[in-house]
């Protein structure tokens, strides 16, 4: 009787945790390859894409490595309760400048640029803080990057 | 009442297994100052994913245009034998993703095959083989005089390895492909560029490419604690202290837009590499290579 009791408890525990659970071993690895928007086929597809579980209000960056003489397209998705994704391309020097945010161009998913010299870039990836830090606020964000030489 | 103790000691595995530890995640319901202190907090322990372009995309920077199939500068691919250890093997497939992309230039079906194949083996040994699609040997057999859809396949191939890799938490398997792949790039790329000049536009884009290595270093320094990943970092460690010593041009980062609305991006930034460096520069990355290649 009793050890039935302590099963319910915890048939019931299990329950209650799995989503959390769940959403700490969500697979996102080729989410962006799948739900991101990609551009005209003269574009190639780098393998500097990425995805990644994020949660609301978090911010990440990526760092990336853009050649000289390339045109860079870069778009950006993530799971509809994420909210809107703010995206920034920033220089990676001393000075971090801003070169790009989308939030300055009314959160446009993609962006496209011609590089002039070699260099890293960051994109700053992030997400408007939740109303709670509960698991369903959890999901997952993808980044594409494809490039090509400029005519 | 044994089995009932158990079942509570998993529950409570269960229910606190999920609570990854992440800094980023802590967050108060205290006052303003608390909660502008756990902002600061979140800013300095921000995820970092460092990413870097392929061997393919590092040979279609280089313009392919003028340079030639040497087949004597591949790692041939009867030494995969001689790799053992799976530190070895796991550089040797860059090593030989790099001999791919660089006989994909050239569409030479054979010698493609071959260097597939031994990837699928090195795979194998490695034990994720499984990354690899089940049909991929039915697709090779279907295009086996068609040099496109066999590029298109190999790139497939890899793909699959790094997804794979990533979602098995072997990124410090990928950090030692990647590391493998950069140095038989340079070592084509080196010793096919020519002589050294300032003018030589390859050899400058071949200095561009200390970021990639900067880039897999620091993608590898987040698993340092594997001791793969240490024995990999000091074998490197003279490219490390080379590349630190090269002189760059640095100058504040634009953005212009062109005349017909595209951004352009611009900054006074660029590796300088002297005729003294090219040089060593070609001695540190054979060097390296010969070690690998050799597994000693």
């Amino acid at each position: 009787m009793r050890s039935s009791f302590i099963l319910k408890i915890f048939i019931s525990g299990l329950l209650f945790f799995a989503p959390a659970v769940m959403a700490h071993s969500q697979d996102c690895t080729d989410y962006h390859q799948y739900h991101c928007a990609y551009a005209d086929y003269t574009f190639f597809y780098s393998r500097q894409s990425k995805s990644f579980l994020f949660r609301k209000g978090q911010t990440a960056e990526v760092q990336i490595v853009a050649y000289a003489g390339e045109e860079y397209y870069l778009s950006v998705c993530g799971a509809r309760k994420l909210g809107t994704i703010r995206f920034r391309i920033i220089s990676d020097d001393n000075d971090r400048t801003v070169l790009f945010d989308n939030a300055e161009n009314e959160y446009q998913s993609s962006v496209s640029f011609v590089n002039e010299a070699t260099s890293n870039l960051i994109i700053e990836l992030s997400t408007a803080e939740g109303s709670s830090k509960e698991s369903k606020d959890t999901g997952c964000l993808g980044l594409v990057v494809q490039f090509k030489k400029v005519q | 009442m044994f089995k009932i103790k158990y079942l509570i000691i998993l529950f409570g595995l269960l229910a606190f297994g999920g609570c990854k530890s992440d800094p980023a995640s802590k967050k108060s319901t205290g006052d303003d100052f608390e909660a502008a202190a756990i902002d600061s907090l979140r800013q300095e322990f921000k995820e970092v994913y460092y990413r870097f372009p392929s061997p393919e995309e590092m040979f279609s920077y280089l313009d392919s245009t003028g340079l030639q199939f040497n087949k004597g500068l591949l790692n041939p691919y009867a030494n995969i034998d001689s790799y053992i250890e799976t530190f070895y093997q796991s550089l040797n497939m860059g090593i030989y993703n790099a001999d791919l992309a660089y006989i994909s230039l050239f569409q030479r079906y054979k010698e493609s095959l071959d260097y597939l194949q031994t990837i699928y083996i090195l795979s194998e040994r490695l034990r994720i083989s499984e990354a690899f699609n089940k049909n991929l040997v039915f697709r090779i057999e279907n295009n086996i005089r068609n040099n496109d859809s066999l590029e298109v396949i190999s790139d497939d191939a890899f793909n699959g390895i790094i997804n794979f890799l990533s979602k098995n938490k072997k990124e410090d398997v990928f950090a030692l492909i990647s590391m493998g792949g950069f140095i038989e790039f340079m070592h084509l790329s080196l010793s096919l560029c020519g002589e050294y000049s300032p003018e030589n536009k390859v050899i400058q884009k071949i200095a561009d490419q200390k970021l990639v290595f900067n880039n897999i270093l620091k993608f590898a320094h987040q698993y340092s604690n594997e001791r793969n990943i240490q024995k990999m970092i000091g074998l490197v460690e003279p490219l490390t202290q080379f590349y630190n010593k090269v002189q760059e041009e640095t100058g504040k980062a634009t953005v212009t837009k062109a005349p017909e609305g595209k951004l352009v991006f611009g900054a006074k930034k660029k590796s300088m590499l002297s005729e003294n460096d090219f040089y060593k520069l070609k001695e540190l990355i054979s060097d390296i290579r010969i070690k690998i290649t050799t597994a000693k």
